[in-house]
């Protein structure tokens, strides 16, 4: 099967003051169809750049480059913003973090709703108010003929984000891609709106692509991972191994920091990565993940190799397979 | 707690908060009552975690431990004796101090840190302003800053550090309690546990109470002693941390616990089946005001307003368990 999104060597980089900043630093991932892929990372990490890239929504100072960027086999990188216009919104749609400032406090939600339809789809008024009415009544909101003349500042955080999930499926969008989009929400709202995603995508059959620094949200929704660290993939895998066998030190140790209800002891010293992430300005050598890792040593100064171990599985360390596996092994039995 | 020698370290008794709302511009004013009688205490070194929804009045309920907000009525007891009488909050923000949220926008830009730390020194002038210095700087050693950043102001540390400066502002005064208002929500990852084991340390080390508030349900669990869950002002259920979440007695907190998403794959996203509805507060249910999102509503439900249980497993308010 094809893959709906194809990136490789993706990188982009936002000149600063102090030289360039190179936020995402050569990255390969690819979405399927009816496909979750959870890119985790931390703050800073260019997870969400990855995303504004591929919409096509980076500043204008930002340099992006890459070997491949391909949607449905069509380039999007040599496209013009006429050309990548049409699709946006309509063929790809993004879901963004904080409901409250991506929609436009001025217009009503019906009027935001129709607007992508009427304009790719080249539909009436009637039938962008007939879908606008069906994709809020999927998304679980009562009375949705007349939430249409309401404005933004009138729903709850809920309901906002389900209008923005809502605003992404109008055109039927063959990928979503969703940038936090719990993290501002009550965990019972949490719970409800990833499953409603989970089902909306199998309905369908888009392909997802979900940016989170929330491991519980990556578990229970994700197909595949990538879990970012300064710009660049240092992990692949699906998300069983990905849990259950974490090969990058990185991951093992954002796993480790968690606490699991029922699993760590209560009131026990959790684990930490000690240090924060290296900028990211200028000559950048060597893995950026050493001044921070338990097993740094000397190599690591100078190379981070990737080891690909299968299609779509794969980390960046120096170390060998079987010293990861011995780690995870001593983290999954801690 | 009747016939204790040593009073619990903070106590509320039939706490109300009213809030007059006005909804539209020729429309009468409203009730809200965002916290509807709340009692709970709090012995000394105790962690109660405080958890509800958005909109369930954990936060007023906060801003008026630490006499931000007068209550409407009940009292509220500091090693037994009743505080904030006479309307000066000075004395008792030395015992209580609070811990913010967002660490990037409760410090100010324009100060340094030793100026923030130093603070409530100079606010209650405690001791000699030649001291003030060495304070902050041990204050510093104990959460784990280096004594540089004192002349660094907000903008240079990163948002661990602001936390942590954070901690320091309000350990700076001795406290005895501290209220810690989602003291990690904010952070990444790797740095939310270093602040929780922090948190813990402290407690230990200086003889802390602190009250939690949070949404994140793992948190709770791993460092609160005692949970009471809030629903629409009111606490419906209120007991020990593992008895909590091995037995949850009200269908609200099941359903809150179902919610969690633990980094466990192969287990889906789960159903709470709380429906999204969280009722308006100034408008609120009758009878039991959970009884429109319960899964186990029964007759009564809607009907009278459900008994408070007080027993060996702690409280709740349900009618299930009249």
């Amino acid at each position: 099967m094809s893959a709906v999104l194809e990136v490789k060597g993706l990188t982009v980089d936002i000149p600063v003051a102090a030289g360039d900043l190179h936020a995402v630093r050569g990255i390969d991932f690819s979405v399927e169809k009816g496909e979750t892929l959870c890119i985790v990372g931390e703050s800073g990490c260019g997870k969400s750049l990855t995303s504004l890239s591929i919409m096509g929504l980076l500043p204008k100072r930002a340099k992006i480059a890459a070997e491949t960027m391909e949607f449905a086999g069509t380039d999007l990188l040599g496209m013009k913003e006429k050309e990548l216009a049409s699709i946006r919104g309509n063929r790809m749609a993004m879901i963004f973090q904080e409901p409250m400032t991506s929609l436009n406090p001025a217009y009503t939600i019906g009027n935001q709703l129709m607007e992508p339809y009427i304009r790719h789809k080249k539909a009436s008024d009637k039938e962008a108010r007939e879908r606008a009415i069906y994709l809020l009544e999927r998304v679980g909101i009562t009375a949705a003929a007349s939430r249409l003349s309401q404005y933004p500042h009138q729903l709850s955080g809920g309901l906002r984000q389900r209008v923005m999930i809502a605003m992404a499926l109008m055109c039927d969008p063959e990928l979503i891609i969703a940038d936090e989009p719990t993290t501002a929400l009550d965990v019972t709202i949490q719970a409800q709106i990833l499953h409603l995603l989970a089902e909306l995508r199998n309905e369908f059959n888009s392909a997802l692509i979900l940016i989170t620094h929330d491991l519980g949200v990556v578990a229970r929704v994700a197909d595949k991972v990538a879990v970012m660290y300064a710009g660049k993939i240092v992990e692949a895998g699906t998300v069983e191994e990905i849990f259950r066998k974490p090969l990058h030190p990185y991951t093992q140790g954002l796993i480790n920091c968690i606490p699991v209800p029922g699993k760590t002891a209560r009131g026990s010293r959790l684990g930490s990565i000690p240090g924060i992430v290296p900028t990211l300005i200028g000559d950048i050598r060597g893995c950026s993940f050493r001044n921070r890792c338990a097993f740094a040593h000397d190599a690591c100064d100078t190379a981070d190799p990737y080891h690909s171990l299968a299609p779509g599985r794969g980390y960046r360390c120096t170390l060998d397979v079987a010293t990861c596996e011995a780690n995870a092994k001593e983290l999954v039995s801690a | 707690m009747t016939g204790a020698t040593v009073p619990p370290v903070l106590e509320m008794r039939d706490v109300t908060k009213t809030f007059m709302i006005r909804r539209g511009i020729f429309s009468p004013k409203q009730p809200l009552h965002a916290v509807n009688g709340i009692s709970i205490s709090i012995n000394k070194g105790d962690v109660l975690g405080l958890v509800g929804e958005s909109g369930c009045g954990k936060s007023t309920l906060a801003k008026m431990l630490l006499g931000l907000e007068p209550p409407t009525s009940g009292e509220i007891f500091i090693d037994g004796e009743p505080a904030y009488q006479g309307g000066s909050r000075t004395a008792v923000a030395r015992r209580i101090q609070p811990i913010f949220q967002d660490p990037y926008s409760s410090l100010n830009p324009r100060k340094t840190i030793g100026s923030i730390i130093s603070l409530p020194l100079r606010v209650h002038k405690v001791g000699e302003p030649s001291t003030w210095r060495k304070s902050v700087e041990d204050m510093l050693d104990i959460v784990g800053l280096p004594r540089r950043v004192y002349d660094s102001y907000p903008n240079q540390l990163s948002g661990g550090q602001r936390q942590r400066v954070a901690i320091a502002r309000a350990l700076i005064m001795k406290p005895e309690i501290v209220i810690c208002d989602e003291p990690t929500s904010a952070l990444d990852v790797s740095v939310q546990s270093q602040i929780l084991n922090l948190l813990m340390d402290l407690r230990e080390e200086l003889g802390l109470t602190y009250v939690l508030i949070s949404h994140n349900l793992a948190v709770v669990e791993h460092i609160a002693t005692k949970v009471a869950v809030m629903y629409l002002g009111r606490i419906v259920e209120e007991t020990d941390t593992a008895a909590l979440f091995e037995k949850a007695r009200h269908p609200y907190t099941e359903a809150l616990l179902d919610s969690v998403l633990t980094p466990e794959p192969g287990l889906g996203v789960p159903d709470s089946g709380l429906g999204i509805a969280f009722p308006n507060p100034i408008n609120p249910p009758s009878g039991c005001t959970f009884h429109p999102r319960c899964v186990k509503a029964f007759g009564p439900c809607s009907q009278t307003k459900p008994p408070v249980i007080q027993d060996a497993d702690g409280k709740v308010e349900c009618h299930l368990y009249a």
